[in-house]
């Protein structure tokens, strides 16, 4: 499986993706999306929007966020403007993503460079 | 619309210590600086492509206990600050930001705050992305004020004391106690606690110079304040003991916990201790636990008084400036150099003449005074609030003056 910044992650002095990161299914998730469409754009990475992060964050911003439940994603949305203004989408998450974990509700998710997130997540 | 600055660098190198909200980058966080200051984070929005606009806030090592012990929800707390005119806009913009440049900070106030940058509902913080922990209720068990023992020894650790030492001492500690009371007073119910706090010698244990004291009023306080009061006393005497000034300066600048008032009478109740060369120990149980609390202030910790009058000194304040008077010339001793003039800005104001003018007036007599007559005087103006060595005063200099043919 190659994932998507696989010489940076390399580069990193621990695991990156973690150790317990698996690729599976996951059947549904939630993702927050710009606009009212999906596109490529959404599962852009912190890293890859070019945005600042502390080097030993450098892991993490390689990764993209989604929800286990819609309850969940409305709550943190409910507690932050940035995601208040967005919308949420339903989806899913198959082994063929990348590699995945999950904390209390919270998934990370490290792509693989070929995937079609859009089209893998809406299920096209 | 008040602006600070912030170097670039400090954000970069401090470390995420907690991360509560995570969504493709930490939303809301505490995060540490190398220089020990924490610093709430909490993410707004993006304001456009790649320029982030953050909540942001200098917070105390108190506060940052509070939030994640969940003895205070996220919306009080960010309401606090603002009231406070802690709470900052931050804006970074990931383009063109650099290592060494300085960073706005803008007081969130009435004419920039956006209700919505807020969290719609009042809630407590439940995780830690961190140190991957879900955060409980952790109560805050005080000392309960209706009893405790207070332990006085000397170096001989003989069984008496001297009636004036003694005297001083219940009297500092009375006064330091009620200090304390007023600041918990001024910072939870934003008003002064009301009844004074009273000791009351309830018996004393002579092996060991104990005595056992009691606070009044015995009824119970709804905000508890004589317990609060009592229990930040420990606390402050075990800080002395573990904490280094600027951290203690933080809970009195940023905490607001301890007045420059209450570090001054603990000064003077811990100053009796080292000069009599005796050995302070406070006793007490937990009110709700009953575990049992112990700080002491002895030899060993003398040099700690330092930590005191260092902030004491570093609180101080003396400013002068120079300032023009019209008023009437009310009264003039040139032998004993001394004036007064009657203003309408300033009221009544007297003081000395400059020792040049009193020299000149020594000299030769050409210096009149008129009195009473009108006058334009510019005096030197003095404040002088020396904390150390307890002097507040307001001094006034005769530089120049003008009077009427």
């Amino acid at each position: 499986m190659n994932l998507k910044h696989q010489a940076d992650m390399a580069a990193l002095p621990t695991e990156c993706p973690p150790e317990t990161a698996k690729s599976e299914d996951i059947e549904v998730a939630y993702r927050f999306i710009k606009s009212d469409l999906v596109t490529e754009e959404d599962f852009l990475s912190h890293k890859e929007e070019n945005k600042k992060y502390p080097p030993y964050l450098a892991c993490q911003a390689l990764a993209v966020s989604f929800f286990v439940t819609e309850e969940h994603a409305r709550k943190v949305a409910e507690n932050n403007q940035y995601l208040g203004d967005k919308k949420l989408v339903k989806g899913r998450i198959t082994s063929e993503c990348g590699k995945h974990r999950t904390k209390r509700g919270h998934i990370n998710l490290w792509l693989c460079e070929d995937v079609d997130m859009k089209k893998v997540f809406l299920g096209e | 619309m008040k602006i600070n600055k912030i170097p670039y660098s400090e954000l970069e190198n401090s470390e995420l210590i907690h991360v509560f909200e995570y969504y493709d980058f930490p939303l809301f966080f505490i995060s540490k600086s190398p220089q020990g200051k924490y610093y709430l984070n909490f993410y707004v929005k993006e304001m456009e492509k790649n320029v982030d606009k953050w909540l942001f806030s200098r917070i105390s090592n108190k506060e940052r206990l509070d939030l994640i012990n969940q003895r205070i929800k996220v919306k009080t707390l960010l309401n606090h600050l603002k009231s406070k005119q802690r709470l900052h806009h931050l804006i970074i913009d990931s383009n063109t930001v650099t290592t060494n440049d300085e960073l706005e900070l803008t007081v969130v106030d009435a004419t920039n705050f956006d209700e919505k940058s807020f969290p719609v509902k009042d809630l407590y913080v439940e995780y830690d992305y961190v140190t991957d922990t879900e955060l409980t209720k952790v109560e805050e068990d005080v000392i309960d004020s209706s009893r405790f023992k207070v332990v006085l020894r000397d170096d001989r650790n003989s069984h008496d004391i001297g009636l004036d030492l003694f005297l001083d001492f219940l009297s500092n500690l009375k006064e330091s106690i009620n200090d304390i009371a007023y600041d918990i007073g001024s910072k939870l119910i934003g008003q002064v606690h009301k009844h004074e706090i009273n000791l009351r010698v309830h018996s004393l244990q002579p092996s060991s110079f104990g005595i056992w004291l009691i606070t009044e009023p015995t009824e119970a306080d709804l905000f508890e304040v004589p317990e609060k009061s009592l229990n930040n006393l420990f606390e402050l005497i075990d800080d002395i003991q573990r904490k280094n000034p600027d951290e203690i300066e933080e809970q009195i600048d940023i905490d607001e916990e301890y007045s420059i008032e209450t570090i001054k009478s603990v000064k003077n109740l811990l100053k009796d201790i080292v000069d009599n060369d005796f050995s302070l120990t406070l006793e007490a149980n937990t009110k709700t636990q009953m575990v049992p609390k112990e700080v002491s202030f002895d030899k060993t910790s003398y040099g700690k008084l330092d930590i005191l009058n260092k902030i004491l000194k570093d609180k101080s304040q003396k400013h002068s400036e120079e300032v023009e008077v019209d008023g009437v010339l009310t009264s003039i001793n040139t032998s004993y150099n001394k004036f007064r003039i009657s203003t309408t800005t300033m009221g009544d104001i007297s003081g000395k003449m400059s020792t040049e003018m009193f020299r000149e007036l020594k000299k030769n007599n050409n210096l009149q005074f008129k009195v009473p007559s009108a006058i334009k005087a510019t005096i030197k103006k003095e404040y002088i609030n020396d904390y150390l060595e307890e002097e507040h005063y307001e001094k006034y200099t005769l530089l120049q003056f003008e009077q009427p043919e």
